[in-house]
């Protein structure tokens, strides 16, 4: 294997494909990255035995063959790299040259490197799938423990593609364009933190997802992943339907009042609590210290308290969009309704016990 | 839960199962899960570093006790990254 390219496109593909490659692996092979070119095609892939990265881009006056490579030295070479970039396999060895720099890297064997069939796929379709899971990303599940909800939930729901994540303590939904009923998967969690932007191509199976996408002359990527096997809970229950007293507030006065008031909040006690009352909104947080707040509203219905954890409510305020955040509530002990600007997002959040 | 006996007593794990409940529910979620940092060794394999407290689970476990009716530690610093569950938000699926 024989073939020179720009600095700038083997990082843009090494990038591409070692955001898989775990720092800490027991499996030598998995630190590395296959590379190969084939009829003026060089590709590279990696994989985590969970998600296959593969991108290629086209390349002149290249030699066939194939190699595997450390994936991190390799990438932190190109990014140093001078210039234009060289790369030539001789036996067991592969020489690295940009400008005057020299690097001989040891390669392991390509038929070690695992392969990740994915069989058949069911369905495909178009999607933005990175902008349809953004707005849900922040609600992903981090308990080892509930593996089903360490992921977003790709489905449809009314006639329409829709995505949710729910740790228990709060969800959001956010629904997409209007497409025929699949049945629906879990995404996991490393697959969405690394979709690419824009357009892409997705199949589904049973097991598997593919994303595809083609960037002309800068290349194809695909990403092949396993699903998360088990059930997603019937969330559909658990967002209120009659909640009644409307909240209507400054979406980041709001969000820069629980920020204020949480300075004095600590580890065990993290509860803001929202005295929300005809034309006001007190804030409050009890801990080491006191502290309270209060912003504008044009509520006027009966007087409520409520409370919630306020790093929860930090975050899914800076997850939605909008100048004005829309509370739909109905007691202290209920789940609340959260909407900004984007009438297809939607957040539910349970409240503290305060 | 095992020793789960009363609040402000100490708490250990009956086995290794429940050893990773705790590792999973609480040291997941604390700034010294990794230790001193992973370490290679004499052997040149690398080795995941890990809570000095964990060494201990089965021995002496002065750090751990109930609270609120759980295991808790005392040394627990919490992840802001990463924080450990709310006890006290409600359930959404309960």
């Amino acid at each position: 294997m024989r073939l020179s390219l720009p600095r700038q496109d083997l990082t843009r593909l090494l990038t591409a494909v070692t955001k898989v490659v775990e720092t800490r692996n027991n499996i030598p092979i998995l630190g590395n990255v296959l590379l190969s070119v084939e009829d003026g095609q060089f590709s590279a892939r990696a994989t985590d035995l969970d998600i296959e990265v593969a991108t290629s881009i086209p390349v002149l006056d290249a030699t066939n063959g194939s190699t595997t490579v450390n994936a991190k030295l390799l990438a932190d070479i190109a990014k140093k790299a001078g210039g234009d970039v060289s790369l030539d396999l001789d036996g067991d060895t592969l020489t690295v040259k940009s400008g005057r720099s020299r690097f001989r890297l040891a390669t392991l064997p390509v038929d070690d490197f695992p392969s990740f069939a994915a069989g058949g796929f069911d369905v495909e379709f178009d999607v933005d799938l990175a902008s349809l899971v953004a707005p849900t990303q922040f609600a992903i599940s981090t308990e080892e423990t509930r593996y089903y909800l360490n992921g977003v939930y790709f489905h449809t729901a009314e006639g329409r593609l829709a995505a949710v994540a729910t740790d228990g303590h709060r969800l959001s939904r956010h629904y997409g364009d209007p497409r025929d009923h699949f049945e629906g998967v879990i995404l996991p969690r490393k697959l969405v933190s690394i979709l690419p932007k824009g357009n892409v191509r997705v199949s589904l199976s049973n097991t598997k997802v593919r994303i595809h996408t083609s960037n002309g002359a800068d290349g194809d990527t695909t990403i092949t992943s396993k699903l998360i096997d088990g059930t997603f809970p019937d969330y559909q229950r658990v967002i209120p339907t009659s909640n009644g007293k409307i909240v209507l507030a400054d979406r980041k006065a709001l969000a820069t009042a629980v920020e204020r008031v949480s300075t004095v909040a600590t580890e065990r006690g993290r509860a803001v609590k929202l005295e929300i009352a005809p034309g006001q909104i007190a804030l409050s947080v009890r801990g080491d210290a006191e502290a309270t707040d209060s912003i504008e509203t044009d509520y006027s219905g009966e007087p409520i308290e409520i409370g919630f954890n306020a790093a929860y409510l930090t975050e899914l305020l800076a997850n939605l969009s909008g100048d004005t955040v829309r509370i739909a509530l109905n007691d202290a002990g209920s789940p609340t309704i959260f909407t900004g600007g984007d009438d297809d997002v939607l957040v539910v959040l349970m409240p503290m016990r305060v | 839960m095992s020793a789960a006996t009363k609040n402000g007593g100490p708490w250990q794990p009956a086995n290794e199962a429940e050893l990773d409940w705790f590792k999973k529910t609480l040291c997941a979620h604390c700034l010294d899960r990794n230790g001193e940092g992973d370490w290679e060794d004499e052997f040149g394999q690398d080795v995941p570093g890990e809570c000095v407290l964990h060494y201990y689970a089965f021995t002496s476990t002065h750090h751990w006790s109930v609270a609120d009716g759980k295991p808790d530690c005392s040394e627990f610093r919490e992840d802001p990254e990463n924080p450990a569950r709310c006890t006290e938000t409600m359930e959404m699926f309960e």
